[in-house]
């Protein structure tokens, strides 16, 4: 009986890998494989054309002497970040709070506020974009009916970079799901109880609510976080990095450089400093969870 | 129970795999389509190029009647707009993946074919393509060391388009001098501009510097012709043509055009935008949106400056056609070109979509079929009478232009004055030849 269980055991081992092999395979291909790639070319010159040469760590000594530029465009990444995903986070758990009441055609709503997140930064949302923001678009146009001055949204390179963040918050939907799952798994007795304490509804959001949520926030700060800083879409779409390369991010940076320039070996060698930034600044987010991340199971 | 279970998710699993390798199995199914020609004989070619919606249509016009003429030929299409295009070229030829013929732009082949082996040699395909019809300058563009790596759609020289009809509008002359356009502005309504060059806001300089000077701006290894002095005059003139309302700001032309094509820009569609600096290939799009709503577009005479040397128009070779160097089919590929520069049917069809036709026996054809008409006549007898420059291919290549257009932009924005502006660009573009040329 034993000997029989331990042999199926075994076979067990193979059988996992069997199951995972579509994706196990898919991996290696689309993903390890660029990766470790990426990482040798960072150390040649690799001009897309011609062979490449080791030059060692030189890509990397460019990148941080010379016309600062690539430091320009991680500070511009930063400051979008900054700008986005904060934003993003508090408008989309606003958003599914409300969506959470038992309202009349309620799944009506959470589609359509789910809609922008599925159009992504496609090239129609981008002409659209620059439809509403363009000098006399109808942003504008609402800013002066209101009463205030209107805004150079392409032409002013603060402007633009909100004009793009406000793209990026736009598309909260995919954050919103998520936590509008979490609003419905805190059970309601808490709730209750709360009330039946006399606890005003702030109370109950900050005291109840969000500590319960806060693996969720956790998960989408560091998904948000990742995906913001390689953001690539908008600013390609709108901007093209202007005016005066005020949202050209790194992710722009990269690909302009790697295709339109044809400096490869130093576009992964930038990949690579992005890599390591995204990897440290999650790892701080990760490190800091112990301080603010409550876990419902957690000492039982 | 257990057993059936197991069964079902071994089937699964097969199921999947099954998926996987049959999605591989098809792919390399195509791939071979390529190569061997499919079940029927026919031999499948690939062709790529960039452009708008009535080149587009044009083309795959065209590809349908050489395919009615050639049934043993199948020709798949790939065509995009401008923006993106060259990184796509760019992977597909680093990957090897790239089509058999190819419409090619003519900076690439510093970076794609240095040596001149990185495209077909054409002349090896003499006896399929005639090439009778191109002068030995229209030919030269696409030689690289002797090896003829592509042959020019077009004859190609900077142009200026205006829009007739709201210059009719406001009562204004077409201009033929600066001068003209300034009273064009004067008379204009607010919101209304003679001129824009988004994008080639420094080829409008260019032009001017070449009007004093007599230089191209690069020469063909890629060295500065022309003097600091001389490049802060050309920003300061720029800046003139704004301060006189000829052209709109710097901040107004991000807002308008910014990177868009001029023919998807509403104020350009509207005639607010009733005039601008463009390519003879661009010009039928920009005829055609006009057309729509009434509009006429006709060519202007690009203004010279007193004491000008030469009229300033900047030539430059236009797109060209080169074939694969790695293409399995040469002849099948040599066939479809052939078809499209000297068979009346595939002239006929293309028409003046990439501009008027280099090759002089296509030129007769579309002629005699009246297809050259009103302003490609104009285009034609103008980029092809005029006098100009030949500007390096260094300048258009993007890191180049990278340059001068940050520049351009700083200083149109009010970020910097004319004389940073002429340091800042005369500094990077040496800088970056130098590391083009180190490679």
């Amino acid at each position: 009986m034993k000997k029989e269980q331990k042999k199926v055991k075994g076979k067990r081992k193979y059988t996992g890998l069997i199951y995972i092999a579509p994706w196990l395979i898919g991996f290696c291909i689309f993903t390890l494989y660029p990766f470790i790639s990426s990482l040798v070319l960072s150390f040649t010159n690799y001009d897309l054309i011609s062979k490449p040469k080791f030059i060692g760590i030189d890509n990397y000594i460019k990148l941080f002497t010379g016309n600062k530029e690539f430091t320009k465009s991680l500070i511009a990444t930063l400051k979008y970040v900054v700008l986005t995903v904060p934003a993003q986070l508090v408008f989309a758990l606003f958003i599914a709070f409300i969506l959470n009441f038992k309202l009349k055609g309620i799944n009506l709503y959470r589609t359509a506020y789910y809609i922008p997140s599925i159009l992504g930064g496609n090239v129609a949302v981008s002409i659209l974009w620059r439809f509403l923001f363009s000098g006399n678009g109808l942003v504008n146009q609402i800013l002066e009916t209101i009463g205030l001055k209107s805004v150079g949204w392409l032409s002013n390179p603060t402007a633009a970079m909100l004009c793009i963040a406000i793209l990026k918050v736009w598309q909260f939907g995919s954050c919103m799901v998520i936590f509008l799952a979490a609003l419905k798994e805190i059970p309601t007795e808490l709730y209750e109880a709360a009330q039946v304490d006399g606890a005003k509804k702030w109370t109950i959001f900050f005291k109840i609510t969000v500590p319960l949520i806060t693996p969720t926030i956790f998960f989408n700060l560091v998904m948000q976080l990742v995906n913001g800083m390689q953001e690539f879409n908008a600013p390609y779409l709108i901007t093209q990095g202007g005016p005066l390369k005020s949202t050209y991010l790194a992710s722009l940076m990269i690909y302009e450089n790697s295709f339109k320039f044809y400096k490869m070996g130093y576009a992964s060698a930038m990949s690579w400093v992005l890599f390591i930034i995204i990897m440290l600044l999650t790892t701080i987010l990760f490190k800091s969870s112990n301080k603010w991340v409550y876990y419902a199971d957690e000492g039982e | 129970m257990n057993k059936k279970n197991t069964l079902f998710r071994a089937g699964c699993v097969a199921l999947a795999m099954g998926m996987l390798l049959s999605g591989c199995g098809s792919n390399s199914g195509a791939n071979k389509d390529n190569g061997d020609g499919n079940k029927d004989n026919k031999t499948t070619i690939r062709m790529s190029w960039w452009g708008n919606d009535d080149r587009h249509k044009a083309t795959l016009a065209a590809i349908k009647k050489f395919e009615e003429k050639n049934p043993d030929i199948k020709v798949k299409a790939e065509y995009a707009g401008w923006d993106g295009f060259q990184e796509k070229m760019t992977t597909q030829i680093a990957g090897g993946t790239n089509p058999d013929l190819m419409q090619i732009n003519y900076d690439w082949y510093q970076a794609f074919s240095p040596d001149g082996n990185g495209f077909y040699d054409l002349n090896k395909l003499k006896s399929i393509i005639d090439f009778s019809g191109y002068s030995k300058e229209t030919l030269e563009p696409g030689e690289v060391n002797e090896k003829l790596n592509g042959i020019s759609c077009s004859d190609n020289g900077s142009v200026i388009v205006l829009n007739k009809t709201t210059y009719d509008k406001f009562g204004a002359e077409i201009p033929t001098d600066w001068d003209g356009f300034v009273e064009a502005a004067n008379k204009f309504d607010e919101g209304y501009y003679p001129l824009i060059a988004p994008q080639v806001e420094f080829m409008m300089i260019n032009i001017y510097l070449s009007q004093k000077t007599g230089k191209a701006f690069l020469s063909d290894d890629g060295k500065i012709q022309v003097s600091k002095d001389d490049l802060q005059d050309g920003f300061d003139w720029y800046q003139s043509l704004i301060d006189k309302k000829i052209v709109p700001t710097g901040k107004e032309v991000l807002e308008i055009a910014g990177k868009s094509d001029l023919s998807t820009v509403k104020e350009f569609i509207e005639g607010k935008i009733a005039g601008c600096m463009t390519w003879p290939a661009q010009v039928s799009s920009l005829e055609s949106v006009l057309e729509e709503t009434n509009q006429e577009l006709v060519v202007a005479k690009f203004p010279t400056i007193e004491g000008a040397k030469t009229s300033g128009i900047i030539k430059k070779p236009s797109m060209l056609w080169s074939i694969s160097k790695d293409t399995k089919h040469p002849k099948e590929t040599a066939k479809l070109l052939n078809f499209l520069i000297n068979d009346p049917d595939g002239i006929k069809a293309l028409g003046t979509t990439r501009g008027v036709p280099s090759n002089e026996n296509g030129f007769k054809i579309l002629k005699d079929d009246g297809k050259i008409d009103g302003v490609s006549e104009d285009l034609f007898d103008y980029v092809k009478n005029t006098d100009g420059i030949t500007e390096s291919p260094f300048f258009e290549r993007a890191q180049i232009s990278e340059v001068y257009q940050d520049a351009t932009e700083a200083f149109t924005l009010g970020e910097i004055d004319s004389e940073k502006a002429a340091e800042q660009t005369i500094s990077g573009i040496k800088e970056t030849i130098k590391t083009i040329n180190n490679k």
